[in-house]
């Protein structure tokens, strides 16, 4: 039987523009990790093992986590670097909780690194990610990768801009409640829908931006848990799943992968009907028209209904199921720390202190995680109070 | 007999990184031909270069000093191949503890006098004394030191 | 912790070259595919795969989307992991022991031609090091320089030392400088960075390796002899150090304590029969025998020059002819974990195991000191 892990400390820096950020990259870690380990009444010597998360190339530095000195190598203690794209971030807590359930060690960190500081132009960064001989040439960055889905949505479903335009002013409407997100501008349905085309369909104010920020998650064994925590967040599954490489094989309708990683998870955690069972979520949407067919593979609603979800105020915060009261990615996309920022959220709302919007009493959270070329990896992590 | 085709391509990636707080106010020394460091309140350790906090406590040091320059050479190699965007050889590169920091600053030695370069290993001795050599245009970088030389 | 539960089913690695006319996945592909065979395991019964590489060594941006597929990924969780192949398989130990999954492979490939200096001068801060032109040469030869001044070695040590690499990789078909070089011809060598000469220093080369790692329920179901992970241990040192700390490689020291307790190994030279470290460039290799507490400091060379390191010694080290004579930058610890594998198999032409314990030391050198991380493995025959 696996021993039991829970989240017992996180810390966030406050998100910025990545080219106004004035901290150096160690200077974020020390603030992330320090608020961490308060939280978990630890110091960071008690960390036995450090998960360091991002993607070489946004920071400049091959294995960044060496140059910054910042997670405990003082004490020698191992680092691991975990490099899987957008997904970074959840693949390095998968790995902490692996080896805190396998006993491997009683208090793990993971920290998702932003990209501050680093490339100049990002989008040709994700250009080199795509399969060199025959989708790079072609220009495919994030951006396109988001409006093949999005088109596709719009001829398949009916689905319009206005729903693209309506989930995007959800998120605005929440970050601006949000000390810790970077576009607290709360830009309203008419003024998404007013701002400029910038790849067919998608406009600006539905397209993240380049944000500076970082988080540290602190997870623990159950016997440390309960010794260090009063409201430890309990992890009740993990999980990833794998695309293939070439895009070949898409077919643009929905997010099946993620689908299929869902059902798996609920099975495992006894969840029927996640809609009514799940009280918080976290989602990624770097672009806000993700939300829709991540409602409808995450089983909240039928296919092609996300957008009904959204009209009836369903993943608000007066609804039955509210869905990125951070603002989500949309607001806040601090490099790699975008895919912990998901499960940090969700269990500072588990623990009821998240410091924006607060779900009322949520019980059981759910965050999601989604990168690589055109969606090939998808990550979800359920939480749980009790 | 089939020919396997090679694609040739390389990253020109442009980047800028901030330096930050403590580091800039280091480079600003520099500039000013000084060398500072700061203190960690709970270890009393001093660091050349400063760190944004203390590795060990875990804490910001918060105490800035202006240190003696000089340092004792840890360690140093002589490299004898050129290496693309590398300097040209020989040149020297020694690990250098400045004036009692807890840890140790890399740069290169420079002034030795040898006639030959295989002669330069016997030249630089472990454990002696070095001094800055400050380049004459400084701009708040690490190269404002142009290389150590042995002290005076 | 419990016992580690863990046993190695399979594997497969390519022969080194300095040369390679295969893409990375289509490598991974194939030392997969063998693996899987010798394992008895199908593709299905595959829970999730590692992938051991870093990005700046595939010249590709997240290029596990391009590696994991090709170790059998499709449909099934898969992490990449940049810091070197004990870690790797450290951490499909972590999802088999959490009951997470029974049957991982971790796989790794070195197919991407490129400058390996500038990677390295590009793994230190731009701020201080990267500025000077700080690599791994550079700075493995001043570490040498400081154990040689602190222990009075000398260049014909390492050279010596060097050549008994090399006599070993002579004998090794799997590895890639067969030239046996011996310590004249390392000494005549050109130096490149003082004291290092360059038959001291690793080459470059191009290969892939595969492991498949099974519960300890599916091991005992399917073999009758496998080879169990009996202890790991992890370990880093400071980038921002003290050279004085550093030339004793205090990382791996602690990396090799963890690993010891949990095989429960109390006299190293006794109860371990072979070792493969990391030896980029050869003196490396002296401060390893050190730090994983094979003999007293300073003791490295004196060992050396007994002999107790040769085939007829005590303590069997680098039979593959380590790093020195095989570098993958990517898959350099998994092909040496898979060439213990194969000794403690007895499956290696030349040589003769008799021992039941074998330990494995992989490093990051390949970026440079200071900053490395370390992953100590212990492999282990029950039978």
């Amino acid at each position: 039987m696996p021993k039991e892990a829970a989240i017992i400390g996180i810390g966030n820096t406050k998100a910025g523009s990545a080219l106004s950020e004035t901290r150096e990259k160690s200077e974020i870690a020390f603030s992330a990790i320090n608020a961490a380990t308060k939280m978990a009444n630890i110091s960071i010597h008690d960390v036995n093992v450090t998960f360091f998360c991002t993607v070489d190339a946004f920071e400049g530095t091959n294995r960044l986590d060496r140059i910054m000195n910042s997670f405990g190598q003082s004490s020698h203690i191992p680092v691991v670097m975990v490099n899987t794209g957008g997904t970074g971030g959840a693949s390095g807590f998968k790995e902490a909780y692996h080896y805190v359930t396998a006993g491997f060690c009683d208090i793990a960190m993971v920290y998702g690194a932003s990209t501050a500081g680093g490339v100049v132009d990002a989008q040709q960064i994700l250009n080199t990610a795509a399969p060199p001989l025959f989708e790079k040439p072609f220009g495919i960055g994030a951006l396109q990768m988001a409006a093949f889905y999005a088109t596709r949505y719009m001829h398949e479903y009916g689905a319009t801009e206005e729903d693209f335009a309506l989930v995007a002013a959800k998120n605005h409407k929440a970050a601006m409640k949000n000390p810790y997100a970077h576009i607290r501008k709360g830009f309203s349905f008419e003024e998404v829908l007013a701002s400029p085309m910038i790849g067919w369909p998608l406009r600006r104010y539905e397209i993240c931006p380049v944000s500076s920020g970082a988080s540290a998650i602190i997870l623990a064994s159950e016997e440390k848990a309960k010794e260090l925590s009063d409201t430890p967040v309990w992890i009740r599954a993990v999980g990833s799943t794998t695309d293939t490489f070439q895009s070949g094989y898409r077919d643009y309708i929905g997010f099946k992968q993620l689908r299929t990683l869902s059902e798996k998870l609920y099975h495992a955690t006894g969840i029927k009907n996640p809609r009514k069972e799940i009280d918080v979520v976290e989602l990624f949407n770097p672009f806000s028209p993700f939300e829709l067919w991540e409602y409808e593979a995450l089983g909240f609603c039928g296919e092609g209904k996300g957008s009904q979800l959204v009209r009836e105020g369903i993943t608000d915060i007066d609804g039955e199921l509210p869905v990125n009261m951070s603002g989500g990615t949309l607001c806040t996309n601090a490099g790699i720390s975008a895919s912990l920022n998901r499960i940090g959220d969700v269990a500072l709302q588990l623990m009821g202190k998240f410091e924006g919007i607060q779900v009322r009493s949520p019980k059981i959270g759910l965050a999601h995680a989604w990168g690589g070329n055109l969606g090939q990896f998808n990550c979800i992590a359920i939480l749980a109070r009790q | 007999m089939e020919i396997i085709m090679k694609k040739e391509y390389s990253w020109k990636l442009d980047y800028s990184v901030t330096v930050g707080e403590v580091y800039t106010k280091f480079y600003e020394g520099l500039k000013a031909r000084k060398i500072l460091a700061n203190k960690c309140g709970k270890c009393n350790r001093v660091y050349v270069p400063p760190r944004p906090f203390c590795d060990i406590c875990f804490i910001e040091p918060l105490e800035w000093i202006e240190v003696d320059p000089k340092g004792i050479v840890q360690t140093y190699t002589i490299t004898y191949q050129k290496f693309e965007n590398l300097p040209n050889p020989p040149y020297i590169t020694a690990v250098i503890r400045i004036n009692g920091s807890a840890t140790s600053l890399i740069h290169f030695i420079g002034e030795i006098q040898h006639e030959k370069p295989s002669e330069l290993p016997e030249k630089i001795k472990i454990g002696m004394s070095v001094e800055p050599v400050w380049a004459d245009e400084r701009e708040g970088d690490i190269l404002d030191i142009k290389y150590f030389r042995a002290a005076k | 912790m419990n016992r580690m539960k863990v046993a190695i089913a399979g594997y497969a690695t390519t022969h080194y070259r300095g040369e390679v006319e295969a893409r990375a996945d289509e490598l991974i592909f194939h030392v997969t595919r063998s693996a899987l065979e010798k394992s008895k395991i199908t593709r299905e019964d595959i829970d999730a795969v590692v992938i051991a590489t870093e990005d700046a060594n595939d010249g590709i941006t997240i290029s596990n989307g391009l590696l994991v597929p090709a170790a059998g990924a499709y449909n099934r969780d898969s992490v990449r992991i940049e810091t070197g192949g004990v870690f790797s398989v450290v951490s499909a130990c972590a999802s088999i022991m959490a009951g997470q999954a029974k049957c991982v492979v971790v796989s790794s490939a070195d197919a991407a031609r490129f400058d390996v200096i500038s990677i390295s001068n590009k793994s230190y801060d731009p701020f201080f090091c990267r500025p000077i032109g700080l690599n791994y040469i550079v700075s493995s030869a001043m570490l040498s320089a400081q154990y040689m001044h602190k222990y009075h070695a000398t260049e014909k040590d390492f050279a010596l030392l060097s050549a008994k690499n090399y006599s070993a990789a002579a004998k090794n078909p799997y590895a890639h400088i067969q030239n046996g070089y011996s310590s004249e011809e390392v000494l005549a060598s050109p130096i490149v960075s003082w004291p290092l000469h360059l038959y001291d220093i690793c080459p470059v080369s191009f290969g892939a390796a595969a492991l498949v790692l099974v519960s300890e329920e599916i091991a005992r179901r399917i073999h009758n002899d496998p080879i169990w992970i009996s202890g790991y241990g992890m370990g880093s040192e400071p980038y921002f150090a003290d050279w004085d700390d550093l030339v004793k490689m205090p990382g791996l020291t602690y990396a090799a304590k963890s690993a010891y307790k949990m095989a429960d190994i109390k006299d190293t030279t006794k109860e371990i029969g072979a070792v493969e470290v990391c030896n980029l460039a050869s003196p490396l290799e002296l401060l390893e025998y050190e730090a994983l507490g094979f003999c007293e400091e300073g003791a490295g060379k004196d060992l050396l020059n007994r002999g107790n390191y040769s085939r007829e010694g005590n303590l069997q080290v680098n039979l593959s002819g380590g790093a020195l004579c095989t570098n993958g930058l990517n898959s350099g610890g998994l092909f040496r974990t898979i060439y213990m594998a194969m000794y403690l198999k007895n499956e290696l032409p030349n040589l003769v195991c008799e021992s039941k314990k074998v330990l494995i030391s992989d490093s990051d050198f390949h970026l440079g000191f200071p900053g490395g991380y370390h992953g100590v493995l212990i492999l282990e025959r029950r039978t």
